[in-house]
């Protein structure tokens, strides 16, 4: 907690206790329009869209749930009714074994999220401007290739096929930095239709198929013979599972089974990719779905990739308001499950 | 009634308070809290879970004496009379 971190205690009825300056100062209120009054209802807290969170969904309710302490991004409204973003800590409050309420810690991250929105604009932008002259490299390359200049010699068109390969890596990288960027700047919108998940399942093991039978590995489809329907943007989720089914044909060893199952639960619908692979240490679990992230395993170095895949799954499934739950033994293999709403 | 589970009794009077998400909230409570299986419940795990239920549900709602009246309710259940919790309906004081 630093010196200018809002601070508020409530007690076991969810009403505030106590309240230090900083939060008051954040919020725009005095001490006495706040001091007993129900916190959920004072303090509305938002997601980045402007909807209400629920009292369960809300860090607090987390936290009381979990029992552990909770940190996470929210919206509060301040007294004036503007919006302010927050980056905020709840534990709850024990005496022995016993919670009797709970003290949240939060700081206003308005300035940290305008940086970060700049930077995702340069990126977007930088990342555009150089797609178009590393197309051009590409092209000229492979008319060299092609035969379309002068005769090349034996070593120069193996220089010259390394740099298209290497070229063709850089193209990749930026359309995928771009693609994020996109994401971040919320340039990305759903088209959200009811679909069989079955379907899209299928669709994206047959993208992945190349890279699974490279390795001579298994694939075994679990569904059940009626339909597994939830309203999902197709093509999104269809690039979620198989960055899934990539990841996981990645980190597995050949000849070992890459399960994939879909199935409706009484409120939701579930994929679940489960591998034989090298498995991942439960502290590096944090890192797994953050940009550019690479956890080094025993086969990490054999696997060339952006480090965005995961990234970009969790973002989209987040997007239906859905989350990605992984599982994992290193050595035996991870289990990640998509979770959708209704 | 005598018949009820400790967690079909928890159920029972948790309807009054919470309606159709009784289950789920309460399913949620016991495997967060306990790490059991709602069917497994002992009455010293429904004294451990009141508290925690209590918190949770207190976010649901502004009304104090809901909130104090389904905890005096479970703690009926964890004495051993849920019989009675159960006969006990919601009323606003």
């Amino acid at each position: 907690m630093s010196i200018g971190d809002g601070a508020i205690v409530t007690d076991e009825s969810a009403r505030i206790s106590r309240i230090n300056q900083p939060a008051l100062r954040i919020l725009g209120y005095s001490e006495r329009e706040l001091l007993g009054r129900w916190f959920p209802e004072v303090i509305p807290a938002e997601d980045e869209q402007g909807n209400r969170l629920t009292s369960i969904d809300r860090p607090m309710g987390q936290a009381f749930l979990s029992g552990k302490t909770v940190s996470g991004r929210a919206y509060y409204r301040r007294k004036d009714g503007s919006r302010v973003p927050v980056f905020l800590t709840v534990s709850p409050v024990m005496v022995g074994s016993k919670p009797i309420g709970a003290i949240e810690l939060f700081r206003d991250i308005s300035d940290e999220m305008a940086l970060e929105r700049a930077k995702d604009e340069f990126v977007a932008i930088a990342s555009h401007q150089l797609r178009t002259p590393a197309t051009a490299v590409k092209q000229y390359v492979g008319l060299l290739l092609e035969g379309y200049s002068d005769p090349i010699t034996a070593n120069q068109k193996l220089f010259l096929e390394r740099a298209y390969e290497s070229n063709e890596r850089q193209l990749h990288l930026v359309q995928e930095i771009l693609k994020i960027s996109q994401l971040e700047l919320e340039k990305v919108s759903l088209k959200i239709e009811s679909y069989d998940i079955r379907d899209i399942v299928r669709e994206a093991l047959a993208t992945v198929q190349g890279t699974i039978n490279s390795k001579q590995q298994k694939v075994l489809v679990k569904e059940p013979d009626v339909p597994v329907t939830a309203k999902v943007d197709r093509e999104q989720l269809r690039v979620a599972i198989e960055n899934l089914l990539e990841n996981a044909s990645h980190y597995t060893w050949p000849d070992k089974t890459i399960t994939i199952s879909s199935r409706r639960l009484k409120d939701r619908v579930r994929v679940v990719v489960r591998d034989e692979g090298v498995g991942i240490r439960a502290e590096d679990f944090p890192k797994l779905f953050q940009k550019f992230s690479r956890v080094p395993n025993p086969l990490s170095l054999d696997v060339s990739g952006t480090g965005l895949g995961l990234y970009w799954a969790a973002k989209i499934i987040h997007m239906h308001g859905g989350y990605i739950h992984v599982a994992s033994v290193p050595g035996k293999g991870s289990i990640f499950t998509i979770n959708l709403p209704d | 009634m005598g018949s009820l589970s400790l967690v079909d009794q928890i159920l029972e009077i948790s309807q009054d308070y919470l309606g159709p998400a009784a289950d789920r909230f309460v399913e949620r409570q016991i495997s967060m809290h306990l790490k059991k299986r709602p069917e497994t419940l002992t009455k010293q795990d429904v004294y451990k879970l009141i508290d925690w239920i209590k918190l949770s549900f207190a976010l649901l709602t502004n009304d104090t004496g809901m909130v104090e009246q389904y905890a005096q309710r479970l703690k009926l259940v964890a004495d051993g009379k849920g019989n009675e919790a159960i006969s006990q309906k919601w009323s606003q004081k």
